[in-house]
């Protein structure tokens, strides 16, 4: 079978060496269909002089990080690289033939014969992912490919390489979290703003849709905190500013150290410090002039948790009563901490007004 | 007819707010709403209650085992849920499924559903 193929390749190089003392004698004669021919020609000549000797393919074959492998047309697996026996560990005579089903793992190893068995028969080439065992005993995850090698139609070898792909995998295994994540994210923050909705409309004022529109962007300008610090943390001092930056940060004096809140607890202290803007805005401190707020706040280490103590207290305001039934907001800033948090939440209506102070235990919380 | 006691499951507040405003609407009392895996399973196992509203991805940390526990103690339930729960939504397939963001009329159809189940297991009861 190999001597047709010689024979085809000797016709080519004397008839290759034809043209050129033609083309050297100075004929024009090489148009169309001759053209075509000599450049086939060309390139069979130059394939047969690139074709690389054994040494070359062996130090090639071994410098790649991939596992790699040639079979005979019947599957018979008669060579592997190096990397193959330092991944897995084993031996040529090992591995010889269809050795290769011990580095298989026995639940995936049916589905691989399946596909290997079948592209024997009908000579198609495949791409599968399947574990194979490291020489620590460990599977890890190689994207296979095989391809058969043909000449004249006819399939005269196998040559598969196997990719480790454990990287990409774990790539997208954390993308898929990521994106579970935030679709729960989405769906959550979109339920929260249908109950801002729902309460803030349930008794319809002349000024309801702007204090909805203050509660969703308040929400949302926590949201900003976070996405800056990549949804690990917040810092207190952030989450205080953004607060109250609409109230006339005049009014207020803020003192405390550094503190860096967890994404929930910045939303809750985020909401409940919206509330209480709006609320000294509306009926507290900040209807009189002079009235002032002090926001305070420190960290106990004493406990095994650190404790976050804060307090916000408004001065030279109104003498506020205890409203006698609990609007949304006292409500959320009830719930959102104590019930959400752990924290330990008290809301005094003094007669210098409103005194609203929380402990917060500032337990480490992880982004899962 | 007794007004009905529920359980909410539900880590967010505000939304946990919310699902208390429209179940006072449908002759159902709160009876305690926990927000995170302990607090549901020791609310779940100690308390008088009829039937249970549950959140599965509770600050991150999956109820995987609540379903389970309600099951024995025989409290009809259902979900209220936003996204990559399948799994469990499968293993449960005849308990509701309220997806989130909701409004007031899929919890209805979820609530009449879990009070006709609590009436079901109440019949059961006094004919056996």
């Amino acid at each position: 079978m190999r001597a047709p193929v010689f024979l085809c390749h000797r016709q080519a190089y004397s008839q290759i060496a034809e043209f050129r003392i033609a083309a050297a004698q100075g004929c024009n004669k090489l148009a169309g269909q001759d053209a075509v021919r000599v450049d086939k020609l060309t390139d069979d000549a130059l394939q047969r002089d690139a074709e690389v000797s054994y040494a070359q393919f062996r130090a090639l074959a071994n410098t790649i990080p991939n596992l790699a492998w040639m079979a005979h047309p019947d599957g018979w697996i008669f060579w592997y690289n190096r990397r193959w026996y330092e991944y897995t560990g084993t031996t040529p005579e090992e591995m010889a033939g269809w050795g290769w089903q011990s580095v298989h793992h026995p639940d995936r190893l049916p589905e691989v014969l399946e596909h290997w068995t079948r592209a024997l028969s009908d000579g198609k080439s495949f791409e599968l992912v399947f574990p194979l065992k490291g020489a620590d005993g460990i599977y890890r995850p190689f994207l296979t490919r095989m391809e058969a090698l043909r000449e004249n139609g006819v399939i005269v070898g196998w040559f598969g390489s196997n990719t480790e792909i454990t990287e990409q995998e774990r790539a997208r295994e954390r993308l898929q979290m990521l994106i579970n994540e935030l679709n729960h994210r989405v769906k959550n923050t979109l339920a929260t703003i249908i109950s801002i909705a729902a309460h803030t409309f349930r008794k319809p004022a002349g000024d309801s849709v702007e204090t909805f529109q203050k509660r969703v962007l308040a929400l949302a300008s926590v949201h900003d905190v976070l996405t800056r610090e990549n949804w690990t943390e917040a810092p207190l001092q952030d989450i205080v500013a953004n607060a109250i930056a609409h109230c006339g940060i005049e009014n207020f004096d803020v003192s405390g150290p550094p503190v860096k809140l967890a994404p929930r607890i910045a939303s809750a202290m985020a909401m409940t410090l919206h509330e209480l803007c709006t609320n000294a805005v509306k009926h507290g401190a900040l209807t009189v002039p002079g009235g002032r707020l002090s926001i305070k706040w420190t960290v106990e280490t004493a406990s095994r948790v650190p404790l976050l103590k804060f307090v916000w207290r408004e001065h030279g305001g109104q003498r506020v009563a205890a409203p006698s039934s609990k609007g949304f907001g006292l409500k959320l800033i009830e719930r959102s901490l104590a019930s959400d948090m752990d924290a330990k939440v008290d809301l005094k209506f003094e007669p210098g007004g409103l005194v609203f102070e929380t402990s917060i235990p500032l337990a480490a919380e992880i982004l899962k | 007819m007794t007004a009905s006691r529920v359980l909410v499951v539900e880590d967010e507040a505000m939304i946990a707010m919310l699902l208390e405003t429209y179940l006072e609407g449908m002759d159902c009392d709160v009876v305690a709403v926990a927000g995170n895996v302990q607090e549901a399973v020791r609310m779940a196992t100690q308390l008088q209650f009829d039937f249970a509203l549950l959140d599965i991805n509770l600050n991150g940390q999956k109820a995987h085992a609540l379903p389970g526990i309600l099951l024995r103690l025989k409290k009809p339930f259902a979900f209220v849920t936003g996204y990559g729960e399948q799994g469990i939504l499968d293993a449960y397939a005849t308990a509701p499924v309220v997806k989130k963001p909701f409004d007031e009329s899929s919890i209805l159809l979820a609530v009449k559903s879990l009070k006709k189940a609590c009436t079901e297991a109440s019949s059961q009861q006094t004919a056996g």
